[in-house]
């Protein structure tokens, strides 16, 4: 082989090793990004959920229909933020994190779906709860600290 | 004999509710005409509860058709967790939240 084929067979290896070394970059920022796309979705569920819950629990009074409306919201939001739970299950976090993300699944978010659709939700006797509200806003709260220190 | 019961399929895919007079597919109806008669025939010796397809659940409503069940001391609890079996595929959350209900029910009657 003459020194030109040399040198040209190892610009194409250069090129291919780039290429690789690109892909795998390219991949871990996008698996990242995902990944924090996902968690700030996750927060601003949260967020939601602990409004509409207030409102629904802090009430004194409201029609049929407005309290129909937000059982059903809220219901909603739980099944997104499950779902959400459920798509941080993947091999962009590391081990710890999965045990984390499994323990905040079937721990904190079964505690907060029996904590604000528990009690007297969905039924004709709700009665106003502020005390349930300030457990409510405590719970999110804490729960928000630790999908953060996921990030 | 076993008896399968999938909710979505048998009841209702979105059951809502605690009580009779709140709809169809609520946690007492759930638990006065489909848990009940087959937890208590002495001809079944397994209930298997599949809880796939199910959307946007309430915790009332399991309370009202598990929790409700120890409560009332309808069935006995050991009867209960011999027969009862449960499975869920598609939701990691559902059989947890269940069975913090009836470890909170048997609580309540102590």
């Amino acid at each position: 082989m003459t020194t030109d084929n040399w040198i040209s067979l190892a610009g194409i290896i250069i090129q291919i090793v780039i290429a690789v070394i690109t892909f795998f970059i390219t991949r871990h920022q996008l698996s990242t990004n995902d990944k924090r796309i996902k968690l700030d979705t996750l927060l601003s569920k949260l967020d939601g959920i602990r409004g509409k819950s207030c409102e629904y629990w802090g009430k004194q009074s409201m029609t049929p229909g407005y309290q129909k409306m937000l059982e059903i919201n809220i219901k909603s939001d739980f099944e997104d933020i499950k779902f959400l739970l459920k798509g941080l299950h993947d091999n962009t976090f590391k081990s710890i994190k999965q045990q984390e993300i499994h323990k905040i699944q079937t721990n904190d978010y079964v505690d907060l779906n029996k904590l604000i659709t528990g009690g007297s939700f969905e039924t004709k006797t709700r009665v106003c709860d502020i005390n349930k509200c300030d457990t409510i806003i405590k719970n999110i709260s804490a729960l928000k600290e630790k999908i953060e220190s996921l990030k | 004999m076993n008896k399968i019961i999938n909710i979505a399929k048998d009841f209702s895919s979105a059951p809502a509710g605690r009580y009779r007079i709140h709809g169809n597919y609520t946690g007492e109806v759930f638990r006065e005409d489909f848990l009940l008669p087959a937890l208590l025939n002495d001809q079944i010796d397994t209930v298997e509860i599949i809880l796939d397809g199910l959307d946007g659940i309430g915790a009332s409503f399991w309370d009202e058709a598990f929790g409700e069940m120890v409560r009332s001391k309808k069935i006995s609890l050991s009867t209960l967790m011999q027969k009862l079996k449960l499975i869920c595929h598609d939701d990691p959350t559902l059989i947890p939240t269940i069975n913090s209900i009836l470890e909170e029910a048997k609580g309540e009657t102590k």
